[in-house]
């Protein structure tokens, strides 16, 4: 029974942090937070079942597609509408009011496009259940693990190993100097926003197979994610992982040794605890003031 | 012109003008709609069932007033956005009593939803028929809110009895943590026990939870035979896919909630296994109608909107509308709420999808019968105790 408990905290503790990666790379590349990312997760959900079960492509590919609808989302989110926000003067509550405004239309135009009804995500593999040995573990809940690593190590090799990658780091670190050695700031921020929705839609569709697609699919997971985020270090975007990772297995082992009705209570609960004694969170990451 | 003559002139413009007036306001009074109000979740995690449940009513609406309405009078719908809250309902039906006036409200199928809007239509004497099966409400001393479903009780009683029949000795019970849940704990635990079978395992989760994991595992490893689920909401599939994922070859029981097409949908051969009680059998086409009245409902629904009701919470709503609006046409004054109420509680044998409703006993309470189905093949069936221990034993 431990290791299905670890299995699953694997799995959605990397979820949480895979969206929790999302909520960093926004508020460190552009000072703000981001209220959609949640709907991000939802909405690439119901992009992943549309190339996978309507269009008929290959999982992997209906994958990679998904990333690239969510990542033409988020950039345009940011570039044509927060950016213009930001010009006309607009203080950085109404930004995040904006974002809140956008998470509604994400879900309710979900609804629209298609339907309120539970949507079925195919299975997407042969087996019901791979045998370990001591247990029997679906191969969805090893895929959605598996995703996420692959998330978490892509965006750590862009960030650090890529030339752009870089230079969104640099950007984060002082504007203006990224400005004068050529750095298209606002490229570089558009590039931010279009990674972590591409990052939750991915996210979204791994995890159809297990949930099913509906429209309030990201919301609670949404609010877990940036409580993990906030645990981290709050823009540190490694630190969301862990902060994620940590309120995945403190979901579950709630779940599994206490009581599945408070688990929630315990995940919020625990978060207040840690910030009273690191307010900066687990990597002591500084607020942007 | 004399004195008089005028009077006598004044006079008969008065009275013909007082009786143009009067005759006016009767054609005034003839001509306004009845009107009633509904309360359901459209945004939120309850929205799937409420867009159903307000097609439903749309298509109830056409066919009443196709056979002339409430004796003559048109009846319109005011429907009212919950967002799946009891805020939302109570909002909801403050606005339907207060401002909008109605002479009945059609409440969803949160229990905890309706529990609070009769308290708040008791004081207002406004007829209430709600969907939710919970025994929280109404309460004793409630006369005017009803439910137009069957209580809770009645599908656990219908669950167990085939648990019974296929000789389950190990049990694990998964509670929503929700009036809906909370509420039936106390009746499922004794019928269980009836059975003879042992609760090896009980706990609430969370309501809307997604990931379910920890809570099957636990209950996995107390070995059940058996497998009781009270889910609610989007939550029946889910836990259905996720108990078959971690290994969980055997029967599952549950509710009404079995009905609801999208656990063949979403489950696919999950879903296989899986004995319920209901009042209502979710058809997946005209021709799987079981009556007349669910035929002719199914077919306006299809013809109206190209695909058929995949909640069992839409067929309460059809059969509690036309039980609002049966009970407005005999009504000695549709508008006073005490004699709508009055003529509800006289409903006797009213044929419904669901049966025969009797609300005589003026208890809120009409309907008493459920069905044993089960669904294999990925095909909800009439229960069959040979059949069903068959697929087990393949």
């Amino acid at each position: 029974m431990l290791l299905k408990f670890i299995i699953g905290a694997l799995m959605i503790g990397g979820v949480y942090g895979v969206l929790g990666m999302g909520y960093c790379l926004i508020y460190k590349s552009t000072g703000l937070m981001n209220l959609a990312q949640g709907e991000f997760m939802t909405f690439g959900a119901y992009v992943g079942v549309t190339f996978y079960r309507y269009i008929g492509l290959p999982f992997p590919i209906a994958i990679i597609c998904t990333f690239v609808v969510m990542f033409i989302i988020g950039y345009s989110l940011q570039r044509f509408i927060i950016i213009k926000l930001i010009k006309k003067g607009s203080t950085f509550a109404y930004v995040i009011l904006c974002t809140a405004a956008a998470s509604m239309i994400l879900q309710n135009g979900a609804m629209l496009i298609w339907g309120p009804t539970i949507i079925a995500f195919p299975q997407i593999f042969s087996v019901r259940s791979i045998n370990l040995g001591v247990m029997a573990v679906a191969p969805e809940h090893l895929m959605v693990l598996g995703i996420a690593l692959v998330c978490c190590v892509g965006l750590y090799i862009f960030l650090n190993k890529t030339k752009f990658g870089t230079a969104i780091r640099a950007a984060a670190m002082d504007e203006d100097a990224a400005y004068s050695v050529g750095i298209d700031v606002q490229n570089t921020r558009g590039t931010a926003w279009g990674l972590a929705a591409g990052l939750a839609g991915v996210i979204g569709a791994s995890v159809g197979p297990i949930y099913g697609v509906f429209t309030t699919l990201g919301a609670t997971i949404g609010q877990k994610a940036f409580a993990g985020a906030v645990a981290g270090g709050y823009g540190n975007v490694f630190g969301a992982v862990v902060g994620g990772m940590l309120c995945g297995f403190l979901e579950t082992f709630v779940q599994g040794y206490i009581n599945a009705q408070y688990k929630d209570v315990f995940v919020f609960a625990a978060l207040i605890l840690l910030l009273a004694f690191i307010p900066n969170g687990i990597f002591k990451e500084k607020v942007i003031e | 012109m004399s004195f008089k003559k005028v009077l006598t002139i004044l006079l008969a413009f008065a009275i013909a003008f007082g009786l143009a007036a009067a005759t006016n306001t009767q054609s005034s009074y003839a001509a306004d709609p009845i009107t009633i109000g509904v309360y359901l979740p459209l945004t939120g995690s309850g929205a799937e069932i409420g867009a159903q449940i307000e097609k439903t009513i749309n298509i109830a609406l056409e066919q009443a007033n196709a056979e002339g309405g409430i004796n003559g009078r048109d009846i319109k719908i005011i429907i009212y956005d919950t967002a799946t809250t009891t805020e939302g309902a109570q909002k909801a039906a403050q606005r339907l009593v207060d401002q909008d006036e109605v002479q009945a409200i059609l409440g969803d199928y949160q229990s905890g939803n309706n529990k609070a809007v009769a308290e708040y239509v008791e004081s207002n004497k406004v007829l209430h028929v709600g969907l939710g099966t919970a025994t929280t409400w109404p309460t004793d001393d409630q006369k005017y809110s009803f439910r137009g479903a069957a209580l809770a009780s009645g599908p656990i009683n219908g669950f167990c009895d085939a648990i019974k029949q296929f000789g389950c000795q190990k049990i694990a019970i998964l509670l929503t943590d929700t009036d809906y849940g909370k509420d039936a704990k106390k009746t499922i635990d004794a019928s269980v026990a009836n059975t003879g079978a042992e609760v090896v395992f009980e706990e609430f989760y969370q309501g809307n939870t997604t990931d379910f994991v920890a809570i099957i595992a636990k209950a996995l490893n107390e070995n059940p035979d058996g497998i009781v689920i009270y889910p609610q909401g989007t939550e029946p599939p889910q836990l259905v896919k996720q108990i078959r994922q971690q290994g969980y070859t055997g029967p599952i029981f549950t509710s009404e909630v079995g009905s609801n097409a999208e656990i063949i949908r979403v489950g696919g051969d999950d879903a296989n296994g899986i004995a319920f009680s209901s009042a209502f059998l979710v058809a997946t086409t005209v021709e799987d109608s079981i009556n007349e009245p669910q035929k002719a409902f199914l077919t306006a629904y299809f013809e109206k909107y190209g695909e058929l009701p995949t909640k069992e919470s839409a067929y309460r709503a059809y059969d509690s509308f036309n039980l609002i609006v049966e009970a407005l046409r005999t009504a000695e004054n549709p508008d006073k709420g005490e004699s709508v109420r009055d003529a509800f509680v006289k409903i006797d044998d009213f044929e419904g999808i669901a049966g025969t409703y009797n609300y005589t006993a003026a208890d809120g309470e009409g309907l008493s019968s459920t069905r044993p189905f089960m669904i294999l093949d990925q095909k909800v069936q009439n229960f069959d105790i040979t059949l069903f221990k068959a697929y087990f034993e393949k």
